[in-house]
């Protein structure tokens, strides 16, 4: 960057100002960079690049027994593996549902019923987001237990004989809390996306005599659609890591590919595996964001 | 198409209820806010009855009622372990916010201001830790700190591991944001003030951050509120100091007492709640009009394809 | 004895800035020379004053290692010792910790789990038994369980003992469960839990099935169990991770029936709920616990006096009262009830018959592994 003196010193000799810019831009920017790239490399890319490693290890931490792929290839092969994979994508896609059952008739709604509504209702989800997760898992243990809030009502409205006991400690539980805890995650791109539909479009259809059934599906659902997949990518990348929501108020059927990990560094000891897993659910969260990055690009979402 | 509807009938494009649509609207108008309250409710309703059940007399989250206190308040208040776990995690939350707006501010900079070779990389870089799940980055910074305490024999893990991995998970928020809001601003004003003989810092100082203020304020919220809340960078690379989320957490399983988190729950709510409102206020009031404000709270809550996007 | 304490002062009061009045206090202590112990419970045997060891002392432990009304007596008598506590929920989740970077000071463990690992991996340091008055009292078995001493040296003072079987709703179960399989009975499938423990598991397993040495099972034999664990899996509600969990689980109706301790369901009845303890025909397991310093730890001072606290007659007195815990300190007998010590067997612990011993098993790897799988499956 020019200092006063020198820019004084380039005034006398009579170049314009704007012929000096380039020469502070060239470099200028390693200036703001430093500092960041500096702390990412250390304390972001350096334990990477060492998880990787001791994933490639055949007994990490020791380097005793050389490389190896064996762990990868125990992750990707063991049927205990699979079946856990398997948990999680039916819980995961249940939650999906659930919340995409949620979020795109609310995103519709803010995106175009909402009027001066509108930035509340924003506020309103941005501010669920904020609040303390495991509070907020506490707080579904407490309403689905055995002698829960949810039980009472239902047994006081005779709905039901006894407790109901598959409320909690269950799927069930694992399921709607996950919902519950994202449902902002996935409605804030279908409404970034919904609001870049020209709303006239609705109207006209209503002149043309089109019902709100097909009004949605001929209209809305097509042109939200880039949001929706976004919406739906991105959630899936927290889902499928959570070991948090399965360990308060999940049961014995519901174990999650994060508890895997979680396990086997600080369960099992087994962290030749536990790298290995934890690094496939890295790849696998990069290509699904640059999955949804393409997209938001193809359509030019401009969330 | 929007020609073609002119040329129907003039509708205002800001017009989002027509007034002749008004009556056969009425029932969907019904339909359409119960079905809010029942979002709202589903996103509220747990966390108000955890409220109202903390002043409920009774070691059982459940009804009959049997009667006011507010015991469990003090109980909370009381505890040694909880209150030193709500210090720890305010502590490192005040020390992770505002080197996350520096550090995330210089990087917005760096990725708006800048044409440079390798942005895209940087860009890709830097909304990494926002892709990533905790759990990944967090395992992967827990084997780091072993490592170096097997080599070097220096490191434990404590609250310091804490507020450095917490930093590097969440300085890529106040990046989001701030290059939202700098990427709004126009560049045009800078080089004015370039070319009538202003120094970089003075064109910082007057010109570019009166701008950027509201959203390097709301992003030191938000740092803030994902700093007190995060749990799983606490929970791999925390050592015995406890910070709340851990110890709220352990706690589930491990108390006498539940009723205590009732009430300490509610009373972290309520205070960022009061955060949160804040800054919306601050964007509101000073950040440019709505548009200003969806920007930012969409990077917020988004701030994975936010970063991606700006990185082009 | 000055020259050891005093670096140790200096270094924990400067580091600590949050605990400055501590700082003032141990000034004071120290200058004043005030000797402690004023308190009602005897002061431990050995080593400086009480009110000299200061710092911060950091314990990892099951969380009965420090139940508020139990641990209150050792801040008491060291009212400058800050003491932070950290639990685990079994011994697996203990040693991955420690062996992550989790470094403590004084770190629980049981002999049928982790307490031989745990030496042979080099996270307990040898122990200066002179420093430790009450060791000449501890019953004779229980110094040579596996783990205590290895190769002369001591690692592990034990301190309590007792027996694992099944813990059960009276008033939901009016026949007293008397075997493994009642665990597994179909009509309280959902309604049943278990604890989770890859020793007490597997060994319930093995039990269940009819072997009867499990801590010496062959892998075809530990197959066996694995797949009779997983194939029952839905029988359990969830998998409990502490003493509160377990009471709680029974106090919210959650569960009745439950692998357990006597001291839950003694718990439980102070409660008032109806929750009884049987012992399983097939076999009880025993199981024995104790103290030692981790490796790297900072203030063995504190360390030391934490572990004399822990054996002292007292404290084992308030484990046999409220927990029905046999106890490692033989002078338990001349201060304890006739009905307390035939209640808890304190006069010859573990010494039961038809009982695992406290040991671990040959193949622990192989246990952790398994039980890891049947928790994924």
């Amino acid at each position: 960057m020019a200092s006063t003196a020198e820019r004084s010193a380039l005034d006398v000799v009579g170049v314009p100002p704007r012929a000096r810019r380039p020469r502070r831009r060239r470099f200028g920017h390693w200036r703001y960079l430093a500092i960041p790239t500096a702390l990412l490399v250390v304390f972001f890319l350096a334990p990477m690049v060492l998880m990787v490693r001791m994933s490639l290890l055949r007994y990490p931490p020791s380097t005793f027994g050389g490389y190896s792929f064996v762990h990868y290839a125990n992750v990707l092969t063991e049927p205990v593996y699979r079946r856990v994979a398997v948990t999680t994508f039916i819980i995961a896609t249940s939650a999906q549902l659930l919340m995409l059952a949620v979020g795109i008739p609310l995103a519709y709604i803010m995106a175009f019923r909402a009027g001066r509504w509108e930035l509340p209702l924003l506020l309103l989800l941005v501010l669920a987001d904020e609040l303390n997760p495991i509070v907020k898992i506490y707080a579904w243990r407490m309403l689905l237990g055995h002698d829960g809030i949810l039980n009472w009502v239902l047994l006081r409205l005779h709905l039901v004989s006894e407790p109901v006991t598959w409320l909690l400690f269950g799927r069930f539980s694992v399921i709607i809390t996950l919902a519950t805890g994202w449902i902002t995650y996935t409605t804030i791109p279908i409404y970034a996306a919904m609001k870049a539909i020209d709303p006239s479009l609705f109207d006209v259809a209503d002149d043309l005599g089109a019902g709100w059934w097909t009004k949605a599906r001929r209209i809305l659902v097509p042109l939200a659609a880039p949001g929706i997949f976004i919406a739906m990518i991105l959630v899936y990348i927290p889902m499928f890591t959570d070991f948090v929501t399965n360990n308060l108020v999940g049961g014995t059927n519901s174990y999650m590919l994060g508890n895997s990990v979680n396990d086997l560094i600080l369960s099992t000891n087994n962290w030749g595996d536990g790298s290995a897993l934890n690094f496939i659910l890295l790849v696998l969260s990069v290509g699904l964001s640059l999955l949804a990055y393409r997209l938001a690009r193809l359509h030019r979402i401009d969330v | 198409m929007a020609e073609a509807a002119g040329a129907l009938r003039p509708v205002a494009i800001q017009n989002r209820i027509p007034a002749r649509l008004r009556t056969r609207r009425r029932f969907g108008l019904g339909a359409r806010v119960s079905f809010v309250l029942f979002a709202l409710l589903v996103l509220y309703g747990p966390l108000i009855l955890l409220a109202v059940f903390s002043f409920n007399r009774s070691e059982i989250i459940s009804l009959p009622w049997s009667g006011f206190t507010t015991t469990y308040y003090h109980e909370a208040l009381g505890n040694p372990d909880l209150r030193n776990s709500i210090l720890n995690s305010t502590i490192v939350a005040l020390i992770v916010a505002p080197l996350c707006v520096v550090i995330g501010t210089l990087m917005a900079f760096a990725l708006t201001r800048f044409r440079f070779r390798s942005r895209g990389v940087m860009g890709g870089l830097v909304g990494a830790p926002l892709i990533l799940p905790w759990l990944v980055i967090g395992i992967a910074a827990l084997l780091f700190y072993a490592q170096i305490q097997r080599t070097f024999h220096v490191l434990q893990l404590s609250l310091r591991t804490v507020v450095a991995t917490q930093v590097i998970c969440t300085f890529p928020l106040v990046t989001a944001i701030v290059s939202a809001q700098l990427l709004r601003f126009e560049r045009s004003q800078e080089e004015a003030a370039i070319d009538l003989g202003a120094s970089r810092f003075q064109v910082f100082r007057y010109v570019i951050m009166p701008h950027i203020t509201p959203a390097i304020a709301a992003s030191a919220i938000f740092a803030f509120t994902w700093s007190f809340n995060n749990f799983e960078i606490s929970y791999f690379t925390g050592g015995f100091q406890l910070l709340f989320p851990v110890w709220a957490y352990g706690t589930l399983r491990n108390a006498p007492n539940l009723p205590i988190i009732n009430a300490i729950s509610t009373i972290i709510s309520a205070v960022q709640v009061i955060l949160i409102v804040l800054a919306w206020w601050i964007l509101r009031r000073r950040g440019g009009g709505a548009k200003a404000i969806l920007g930012a709270l969409s990077a917020e809550a988004e701030p994975t394809v936010t970063a991606l996007t700006g990185a082009e | 004895m000055n020259r050891k304490v005093g670096p140790a002062i200096r270094k924990h009061t400067r580091a600590r800035r949050r605990f400055g009045p501590f700082a003032v206090v141990t000034a004071a202590a120290l200058i004043a020379s005030a000797c402690g112990g004023g308190s009602s419970s005897a002061p431990p045997g050995g080593s400086a004053a009480p009110a000299a060891i200061s710092g911060t002392l950091r314990l990892f432990s099951y969380s009965d290692g420090f139940a508020p009304a139990y641990i209150k007596s050792f801040t008491e008598q060291y009212p400058n010792v800050h003491l932070v506590k950290e639990p685990f929920g079994n011994g697996d989740e203990a040693v991955a910790k420690m062996q992550a970077g989790f470094q403590a000071d004084v770190v629980n463990s049981c002999v049928d789990e982790n307490t031989l690992t745990m030496v042979q991996d080099g996270l307990y340091q040898p122990l200066d038994v002179s420093r430790i008055p009450d060791w000449n009292n501890i019953f004779p078995a229980m110094k040579g369980l596996p783990g205590v001493q290895v190769d002369g040296k001591v690692y592990m003072i034990p301190v309590d003992a007792g027996t694992a079987g099944i813990m059960y709703n009276a008033d939901v179960i009016t026949t007293p469960p008397n075997s493994w399989m009642d665990l597994f009975d179909p009509q309280y499938q959902g309604r049943a839990a278990i604890e989770d423990n890859s020793t007490t598991a597997i060994d319930i397993g093995a039990l269940a099935n009819g072997i009867t040495d499990p801590l010496s099972m062959t892998p075809d034999q530990l197959d066996t169990v694995k797949n009779f664990l997983i194939a029952h899996k839905g029988q359990f509600r969830t998998y409990w991770q502490s003493d509160s969990d377990i009471t709680s689980l029974f106090k919210s109706n959650e569960v009745v029936i439950s692998s357990g301790y006597p001291g839950n369901a003694k718990i439980l009845q102070r409660d008032g709920m109806n929750v009884k303890f049987a012992v399983a025909k097939e076999g009880q397991m025993l199981w024995t616990c104790g103290y030692g310093i981790q490796t790297g730890a900072s203030n063995t001072d504190a360390a030391y006096a934490l572990l004399n606290w822990y054996l002292d007659w007292h404290q084992e007195l308030f484990e046999a009262k409220t927990w029905n815990y046999e106890v490692a300190n033989q002078l338990i007998l001349q201060h304890a009830s006739q009905a307390l010590i035939e209640d808890a067997s304190l006069n010859a612990p573990n010494s039961f018959a038809n009982a695992i011993p406290a040991s671990p098993p040959e193949n622990r790897a192989a246990w952790t592994q398994v039980w890891q799988e049947v928790k994924a499956a």
